[in-house]
């Protein structure tokens, strides 16, 4: 019975840049857990801007690359019975981990942190930052896309978060490295060395917001949310050190594994 | 003998100032102060008030700003005029209102209303009603509340004019404590509960007091700040009073501008400004006000700012000061834009080390066009197939 019912589970995970640790954690959780997929098949798709990247796991193992286009045509061919989308995700690094203008601070609701700040910050409301996050997602219309040819296809649907983000240490070392930030940080007039960067306690509450306007939104598609794998955080709630991809905000396959090994389980493949 | 009207000036006649040559900038009386480019203005009061701030920032005068949206984060700009003053008060209707806030700036008093919370859970200020940002927790609300109030204070410590208008006399207020809200609660937000929520009509006599205890407050913060006192032309949107609105219009308006008068005769550091009858008085033949009869037209509101600039800036206003505030602008909205270039995909992982090599067994070059369905659902195939075996 319980290979039957593998053989029928089909999990699509689509994402972006996040995805990546996603999909080469699954990697090594193929590699070194070869049981645990059993034959459970699953295809990651990460939307790039010139094309969609596929990588499937079966006997073989395959990448493609196919036209951005074709999404729906994709997920109508692979019939998921389990769609996983981690879209986005870096709105919060891209928005507030260089600094600039006065230093601000958010306060937190109690259920999701401590309501605390700091006294000569200036306060930005919870509703601005959850505003910025949720324009993100509406006029996203690629997200569009995807929620429209994932509902006709009644596979159960799941919502991931982004990393926790990286200390501001790990950060400045990446950040030279970064054409994005290098490209902010010459409009700023600054480089590497001298820009400002937000504080650690406040990118850690615009993350908790960041990861609470996902939840919300995975129950608005009436999708379920994962939240980002227990024990990947330090003590200050900052992504560990033992997670941190090679950039300045992205995780690493070892957390991609962690949250592959989730997301496995909540689709109902048993545990090796 | 010589009657006394053989010697007064033109401008005491109504046929040589009003009906003939009306000059807006001869109406006020001589101030008893003017400022100069050293001055920094903030202002307060009715919608009308909000006027004052672009103007005097286009003559390239000082407004001060003590409360703004922070640059990294657009979407924390507040809507209707919370934006419009030197702090995020939003439209001071009654001179009450502003005692209030002043003294809730200095700590003297707290609200038994301090907040509402609506359907979705959220906290509404019932003395900003209109904030569209509203705090999600308690301690959110207190935090932003507390920070409001300080920019407040700061706001007078910084300023060495206070540009007043005065817009209405009737309120509602809290029968809890007297606490006065800028709107009947239940209209902008909030409910209306018959139990707590009383409405008064304030007399001369008190918006007199009021008055004066607000230029007492001010100058316990800073003593050297002067007050500009208007009353704004703007009539009642509706009066709660159960007369027809014109006569309570017109009611309110003269007590206020008996108040603004009583209230500057003895108090050299405050002056009254016309502005009420720049836009109210026959001269304008009708010309002043939009269609609506309420609204005030942006050609009579420059002709009011000229004529207060006339009375009491003693300096060249600067031509090019909209542009440098233009300029302003653009260094907020280069930052905005730094950060507002925000397309994920841009951050895709091509620009990514590779942490894990997965064999690639077919590579499909990019196609410079769409590449035809049919293929690669051919191709997809193919693969699927072998993981079938």
């Amino acid at each position: 019975m319980l290979i039957e019912r593998q053989m029928e589970t089909r999990i699509v995970v689509i994402g972006q840049s996040n995805a990546r640790a996603l999909r080469d954690g699954f990697e090594c959780l193929v590699r070194d857990r070869p049981k645990r997929l059993g034959t459970t098949e699953v295809t990651v798709v990460m939307k790039r801007p010139q094309d969609l990247a596929l990588s499937s796991w079966g006997p073989d193992g395959h990448q493609q690359r196919i036209a951005p286009q074709a999404m729906s045509e994709v997920l109508k061919q692979i019939s998921p019975t389990h769609v996983v989308l981690m879209w986005g995700g870096n709105q919060m690094n891209l928005r507030a981990m260089l600094a600039t203008g006065p230093p601000f601070d958010v306060v937190l609701p109690p259920a999701l942190g401590v309501a605390d700040y700091a006294p000569d910050s200036v306060l930005v409301p919870c509703a601005a930052v959850v505003a910025y996050v949720r324009n993100r997602f509406e006029a996203n219309a690629e997200l569009g896309d995807v929620l429209a040819a994932t509902r006709p296809l009644q596979a159960k649907c799941l919502f991931l978060g982004p990393p926790p983000p990286l200390p501001g240490t790990a950060v400045r070392e990446r950040l030279r490295d970064e054409a994005h930030f290098v490209g902010v940080m010459k409009k700023l007039g600054v480089d590497a060395a001298t820009v400002q960067l937000v504080p650690d306690t406040v990118r850690k509450k615009l993350w908790v917001l960041l990861i609470s306007t996902y939840q919300a939104f995975a129950a608005e598609q009436d999708s379920a949310f994962l939240p980002p794998p227990a024990g990947t955080t330090d003590a200050l709630g900052m992504l560990d050190q033992r997670f941190w991809g090679v950039d300045a905000t992205h995780a690493s396959a070892e957390y991609g594994m962690r949250y592959m090994d989730e997301v496995l389980s909540w689709a109902g493949v048993c545990s090796s | 003998m010589q009657d006394p009207y053989k010697s007064v000036e033109d401008r005491a006649f109504w046929s040589r100032a009003v009906a003939r040559e009306f000059d807006p900038g001869a109406v006020s009386d001589r101030p008893p102060f003017t400022f100069s480019r050293q001055d920094t203005f903030m202002s307060a009061g009715s919608c009308f008030a909000s006027n004052v701030r672009r103007y005097l920032e286009s003559w390239g005068c000082t407004y001060t700003v003590a409360e703004y949206p922070h640059p990294q984060w657009p979407e924390s700009r507040e809507t209707l005029y919370y934006e419009a003053f030197s702090a995020r008060y939003g439209n001071v209707y009654t001179a009450r209102q502003m005692v209030q806030l002043l003294q809730r700036a200095t700590g003297a008093f707290s609200p038994a209303e301090e907040y509402w919370v609506n359907p979705e859970g959220h906290f509404v200020d019932p003395f900003r009603p209109g904030l569209a940002l509203r705090a999600q927790s308690l301690p959110e609300f207190r935090a932003l509340t507390d920070q409001h109030l300080a920019a407040v204070y700061r706001a007078v410590e910084d300023s060495s004019v206070l540009v007043f208008t005065l817009g209405l006399t009737e309120a509602w207020y809290s029968a809890d404590d007297g606490a006065v809200f800028p709107a009947c609660p239940g209209t902008v937000s909030g409910s209306f509960d018959p139990d707590r929520h009383r409405f008064v009509n304030f007399t001369v006599d008190e918006i007199t007091e009021d008055v004066k205890r607000m230029a007492s407050i001010l100058r316990s913060i800073n003593p050297t700040i002067r007050i500009v006192l208007t009353v704004s032309p703007v009539p009642l949107v509706a009066t709660a009073t159960g007369r027809h609105v014109l006569v309570a219009t017109t009611h309110s308006k003269a007590m206020l501008r008996v108040a603004a008068d009583t209230a500057v005769r003895d108090d050299p550091g405050m002056a009254y400004f016309p502005a009420y009858e720049i836009v109210s008085g026959p001269q304008n033949q009708g010309t002043a006000f939009e269609a609506d009869l309420r609204s005030v037209r942006e050609e009579t509101i420059e002709t009011v700012m000229q004529a207060f600039a006339t009375t009491y800036l003693k300096f060249p206003t600067v031509s090019d000061a909209k542009e440098r505030s233009r300029s302003d602008a653009t260094t907020e909205d280069m930052i905005s834009q730094a950060f507002a270039d925000e397309c994920e995909e841009m951050m895709a992982d091509d620009q990514l080390r590779p942490i894990v090599r997965v064999p690639i067994i077919e590579t499909i070059p990019v196609p410079s066009a769409p590449v035809p369905t049919s293929g690669i659902l051919h191709r997809l195939g193919a693969v699927r197939r072998r993981f079938d075996r």
